[in-house]
């Protein structure tokens, strides 16, 4: 199972394309991953415009990282900000929650922390109530 | 990169109606009916400190919650002190980070409510949300900033520098204080 997500998230990899000049989403992604803070306004714009493309950015970062509660709780930053408001997010089709919601099952198996799997269900609930409340709002 | 140097030149705003114009706030000193008022400052009017929560409005969300964000409203001022109220001028900002990266963009929009991309009708621009969040506690680091206002001429004087230190040492916490000594917010 485990095999099989990390192959879907690789594929999910390759349709991402962004810059890598300045402060771009991958390196705001990164910073925000390795550092475990999010700054208040550069990091938080460029997040929130992502939508499921900084889950996939998310998990370019973790792919050569061990996953513990501190990067766990960055990738789960990420996810969250990045679904704080679904009708900022530019591409459409990233206004839904399909490879952050997969991301999110990934980092539950592999954690048996009891902190960072609460974190994890928590934000797996914000996001789809975020997506919710924006279908409805259309 | 962008250097402040690129950014200074005189700013050729009228005051027109010392009664009901630009004029009319005058804090201090009066401008006269004509005075070309140069922007030279930013005076802080409130610094709110942002509820918790998450979404693009709020401050610290449980997954990081060591830290403090705020929002800063600031009034353009002339060379004299008086308020500029002119709306529409871009207030772009460089700098470094808490987490020391660099930046070179404008303030606003960041998707908080009070965000806009120019100043509004009275001359006055949110700087929101500003600080930082963090999943762990951190002692102190630094944010240097630097704004100008862009005028409707093309012209973009410098108008504050400060540095920012940023605390938060306990979960659910956070400080937030400036070089120039008119901000200073704590949660």
């Amino acid at each position: 199972m485990r095999v099989t997500l990390v192959v879907i998230l690789g594929l999910a990899l390759s349709g991402a394309a962004y810059g890598q000049g300045g402060n771009d989403p991958e390196q705001v992604v990164r910073r925000v991953v390795n550092t475990g803070m999010i700054e208040g306004g550069w990091d938080q714009t460029v997040l929130a415009h992502l939508g499921d493309a900084g889950a996939v950015l998310a998990t370019k970062v973790l792919a050569d990282r061990k996953l513990t509660p501190k990067t766990i709780g960055g990738a789960l930053i990420i996810v969250e900000t990045s679904f704080a408001e679904p009708k900022l997010v530019e591409v459409t089709a990233d206004r839904e929650p399909r490879t952050s919601l997969l991301l999110l099952k990934y980092l539950e198996f592999s954690t048996s922390d009891a902190e960072s799997r609460k974190n994890i269900a928590d934000t797996r609930k914000y996001v789809q109530d975020r997506y919710a409340t924006f279908l409805k709002a259309r | 990169m962008r250097t402040l140097a690129r950014f200074r030149g005189p700013i050729p705003v009228k005051c027109v109606d010392r009664l009901r114009g630009p004029c009319s706030l005058t804090p201090a000193q009066g401008a006269s009916p004509g005075t070309v008022q140069v922007p030279t400052s930013l005076f802080v009017l409130n610094v709110a400190v942002l509820s918790n929560g998450q979404g693009v409005s709020f401050g610290c969300s449980g997954l990081a919650n060591y830290g403090i964000r705020v929002d800063i409203k600031y009034q353009v001022l002339d060379q004299n002190g008086n308020p500029i109220l002119l709306a529409n001028m871009p207030p772009p900002e460089l700098g470094t980070f808490f987490n020391e990266s660099g930046y070179d963009r404008n303030i606003g929009p960041t998707g908080f409510t009070n965000s806009t991309a120019t100043t509004a009708a009275d001359g006055t621009f949110h700087d929101a949300p500003l600080g930082g969040c963090a999943n762990g506690a951190f002692s102190s680091l630094p944010d240097t900033q630097f704004i100008t206002i862009i005028m409707p001429d093309g012209s973009a004087p410098a108008v504050r520098g400060q540095t920012f230190t940023l605390t938060g040492q306990s979960a659910g916490h956070g400080t937030l204080n400036n070089s120039v000594s008119d901000i200073s917010a704590t949660r």
